[in-house]
């Protein structure tokens, strides 16, 4: 099970920053790409991204797979999917644990999966269907949610190792999304870290949140806040090195904060892998 | 409960008044299930006005936020979205419009939303590599009458209320809107160059005709025709060549047969 290499320090591909990657060629290492945006039939948005590829690796980033949906698998979304990849050669693939609708509808958000063990058959087999389709290993991401259910058998870190195995894929874990989620169920998010096999992660998210009090929730609208560096400092510790970015959705920056964010990802990276190596001398 | 049978009921739920799900929901230390549970119905609505306000920010300066408010709540609990990119979701408000009170009679508004969707649907249409004018060069002059043309996918020809361009121009600066000139209908060219820029033109009577009749088909010599009963003018081909190479140059012909 040789894993992608890791490909750096990325950011995700905005509209709002466009022109700053064209013209300035900023020190990103690679560039996460919101596949559905690119499910055009051609003009500015095909074209502006054949010219980012050209210099930046890319990750193709879905949020409308539904794979825990039980509604039936959209061929013509996985279709569109695979096109985008032939075209694009990105590193890998990924989308969420979640599902997005039912019965024809999108929802358009990330819905919480109760993890039971229907639910885990369900998801491992389309996530096999899904591999099989596009020829290759998909990275599927734990998402942040704001309800548990009833009828869960297991936690989600349980849940999410299982779920690796049994289908055979890549794991993206959101560091956020599990600070946020354990904020919002009260469990300790060194927990899920450290349940989560190392051989599957393949990419690190880090994103800013929303504090309301009573529970948080994932906006990607504010900078990636001091608790979530310092879980992200213990995933490097445990999983590190793997591809790593920051997602920012909201509230845009100039595109020079969201570098100097990221150089703040590579500092912590580096320092937490120098102490690693020091404790092993 | 089944997975399915929990999926239908939180999405019921979402969409709808059916609060049966939260029987399956646990509170929180701080929450309770219908607490919990509203960050997901907020979420989805806020995100559905949100595809709406990104696809037609000018027809929001035009009518102010209340109206254009109240707009986006009706077209949300009137539509449901079916496609995975949200890009398809806003498309049919001008549809809506037409049909729904209080904007249907408001032949203004809804022209607005028709010509600002337009822009958006030639951002990302089909790519086709425009035709120069010096592919004329290797027809000899008495096959011209023959000469039938392909257009860019992303050209549209859109009939609306005289006076919408300027207003959405005015409105895209926030600048006070123009006073409308009456009942009459302007005819609007859009299209993308290949440069990439989604651009407009206003159109004359002339060349409205000559365009239509040209992307549904005819040949050069049956648009001459056209445009002379029209016009009872001697100068007919040289208008219609006129208007030829302009479309050449806007790059408007995709292939020349």
């Amino acid at each position: 099970m040789q894993k992608p290499p890791p490909l750096g320090f990325g950011l995700g591909l905005r509209p709002v920053y466009y022109q700053d990657i064209l013209e300035t060629k900023p020190p990103v290492d690679w560039l996460e790409v919101i596949s559905e945006n690119f499910m055009v039939d051609g003009g500015s948005p095909i074209a502006t991204l054949e010219r980012i590829r050209a210099d930046y690796p890319i990750v193709l980033h879905g949020v409308s797979m539904s794979i825990a949906s039980t509604a039936p698998l959209d061929f013509d979304y996985l279709t569109a999917l695979k096109g985008l990849a032939d075209r694009f050669q990105p590193a890998f693939v990924s989308d969420h644990l979640c599902w997005t609708g039912v019965h024809g509808v999108n929802l358009h958000d990330l819905m919480p999966v109760p993890y039971t063990a229907e639910a885990l058959d369900h998801v491992a087999r389309r996530i096999g269907q899904v591999q099989d389709f596009l020829g290759r290993r998909i990275a599927i991401e734990n998402v942040s949610s704001y309800v548990t259910f009833a009828e869960s058998e297991m936690d989600e870190w349980t849940f999410v190792k299982a779920l690796a195995e049994r289908a055979d894929c890549w794991l993206l874990l959101d560091v956020n999304n599990i600070f946020v989620s354990a904020f919002n169920h009260d469990f300790e998010p060194r927990q899920f870290i450290d349940s989560i096999d190392a051989r599957r992660i393949v990419q690190f998210h880090l994103a800013g949140h929303a504090d309301h009090g009573t529970h948080k929730i994932d906006t990607h609208d504010e900078p990636v806040s001091p608790e979530v560096w310092a879980l992200f400092a213990e995933a490097w510790r445990r999983f590190g090195p793997v591809s790593v970015m920051i997602e920012r959705d909201d509230k845009f920056p100039p595109f020079a904060e969201l570098l100097a964010e990221l150089d703040h990802a590579r500092r912590i990276a580096i320092e937490v892998s120098a102490a690693k190596i020091g404790a092993a001398a | 409960m089944k997975l399915a049978e929990l999926q239908a009921k939180f999405q019921d739920a979402i969409i709808g008044e059916d609060r049966a799900i939260l029987e399956a929901i646990n509170p929180s230390r701080r929450l309770d299930p219908a607490a919990r549970f509203a960050v997901y119905s907020q979420a989805y609505r806020l995100r559905l006005a949100g595809f709406l306000s990104e696809d037609y920010p000018v027809l929001r300066n035009a009518i102010g936020d209340e109206e254009f408010g109240a707009l986006v709540k009706a077209y949300i609990e009137a539509t449901l979205s079916h496609h995975p990119n949200a890009r398809w979701y806003a498309r049919r408000l001008p549809e809506f419009m037409r049909a729904t009170e209080p904007w249907r009679d408001r032949k203004e508004p809804i022209d607005l939303a028709a010509f600002e969707r337009a822009l958006a649907d030639a951002f990302d249409s089909r790519d086709a590599e425009p035709r120069e004018i010096t592919a004329l060069a290797a027809v000899p002059a008495e096959n011209w009458a023959q000469l039938r043309f392909d257009f860019q996918e992303s050209l549209a020809l859109l009939a609306v209320s005289r006076g919408t361009v300027a207003a959405y121009e005015a409105a895209s600066e926030d600048a006070p809107l123009p006073p409308r000139t009456g009942a009459e209908e302007e005819m609007v060219l859009v299209w993308r160059d290949p440069e990439q820029r989604v651009l407009y033109r206003v159109l004359d009577d002339a060349e409205t005709l000559a365009l239509a009749e040209a992307s549904a088909g005819k040949t050069f010599g049956e648009i001459c025709s056209l445009l002379a009963f029209r016009d009872a003018s001697d100068a007919v081909a040289e208008r219609a060549a006129g208007f030829l190479a302009r479309w050449f140059a806007d790059g408007l012909i995709a292939d020349v047969k």
